[in-house]
């Protein structure tokens, strides 16, 4: 009863705007190793992924929730980002072939068959260039490099792999809220930064 | 070890790193989830039309196999359904004037609602679920409250 009483409250609309805020996070991240954000090979934007996520909780195509699985955001959230990465993996490893200009086209019965774009596939980035650490690192720090502190904030989790808020600050003479303050403009900087790729 | 194999161990070791970064899901509040899609350049009325067009398509492959639409679905219809839509029953009628009305007397009536959900919570008896949809209200009209000044000052 409780899990239908908390579904009862559920709202949707903030709901929706968690998740595509999420997916603008998740999709800037590969946008760091080099993707755009846009995912290649689907069409897939971040807002589409928000509402195909949502739409899969709605009808339970595909995901079983229960509130004795945790609060709903962030395992949906979880969902949402298997699926990214599902697609970013089919992506990686779509078979490309490239054509022997030489070759006779598929030429058939004496008449040339008409090239289409699927004769011409995209070449995939590897999986490795998707998921390169430099490549994140680069781009993180690209976004923060007119604000040293924020640069602290990066080289203590990319470098010292620091992952704890309090071993963040700890290390960096500052207190855990501060850290969090940090956080906080970081992601708004990434979310920013796929904005204006967007508009551009 | 294979390709997928190799990819999930990126990801995750790529993964733990940008939640150490920028904050994992469970740090994704309303109101941040706000900051984001403005700092993105979203249109949140945009977005929310977008998404009721894909919940309408999908509503209507049940309504075309004489299917009852899961319970989810008819909430998220009713919640998701712009206003300028025009009302196809009584109810939905009933359901965006109540909208409407909400959406003009924010202006009026947010501060007292705020005075009272903070006084809601100095009780002991509030059970967790409770507290959990108090603070979800708290977190909704500290939004529309940034979002009403944000307006104010535009104008």
């Amino acid at each position: 009863m409780a899990g239908s009483r908390a579904e009862d409250s559920i709202d949707y609309d903030d709901l929706l705007r968690r998740l595509t805020a999420q997916a603008f996070k998740l999709f800037a991240i590969f946008g760091m190793a080099g993707a755009a954000c846009v995912l290649s090979g689907t069409g897939m934007s971040p807002e589409d992924l928000a509402s195909q996520t949502l739409l899969k909780f709605l009808t339970g195509d595909g995901i079983n929730y229960h509130s004795s699985k945790g609060p709903l955001f962030p395992f949906l959230a979880l969902v949402m980002e298997r699926d990214l990465m599902d697609m970013a993996k089919r992506h990686a490893h779509s078979h490309t072939e490239v054509l022997d200009p030489a070759s006779d086209g598929g030429e058939k019965n004496g008449e040339r068959k008409k090239k289409t774009l699927m004769d011409f596939p995209a070449r995939g980035k590897t999986a490795e260039a998707i998921v390169s650490e430099r490549e994140f690192r680069e781009g993180i720090l690209e976004l923060v490099q007119d604000d040293p502190n924020l640069q602290d904030v990066i080289v203590a989790v990319v470098d010292l792999d620091l992952q704890k808020r309090e071993e963040i600050a700890d290390a960096l003479g500052i207190t855990a809220d501060e850290v969090t303050n940090r956080k906080k403009v970081l992601q708004r900087r990434l979310a920013k930064s796929l904005g204006v790729e967007r508009q551009g | 070890m294979d390709e997928k194999e190799k990819f999930n161990i990126a990801w995750k070791k790529i993964k733990a790193k940008s939640d150490a970064v920028f904050g994992s899901a469970e740090d994704m509040t309303a109101s941040e989830a706000d900051r984001v899609l403005e700092a993105s350049g979203i249109d949140t009325e945009e977005l929310r039309r977008a998404a009721y067009k894909r919940i309408y398509s999908a509503a209507q492959t049940y309504w075309n196999a004489h299917k009852e639409l899961p319970p989810r679905l008819k909430q998220a219809l009713k919640d998701l359904r712009p206003d300028d839509l025009p009302a196809q029953t009584e109810s939905e009628a009933t359901h965006q004037a109540e909208s409407i009305l909400d959406r003009v007397m924010r202006p009026f009536t947010l501060q007292n609602v705020g005075v009272i959900s903070y006084s809601y919570r100095a009780k002991k008896s509030v059970s967790s679920d409770d507290q959990a949809a108090l603070d979800r209200l708290e977190e909704k009209l500290n939004r529309r409250l940034r979002q009403k000044e944000r307006s104010d000052e535009q104008s």
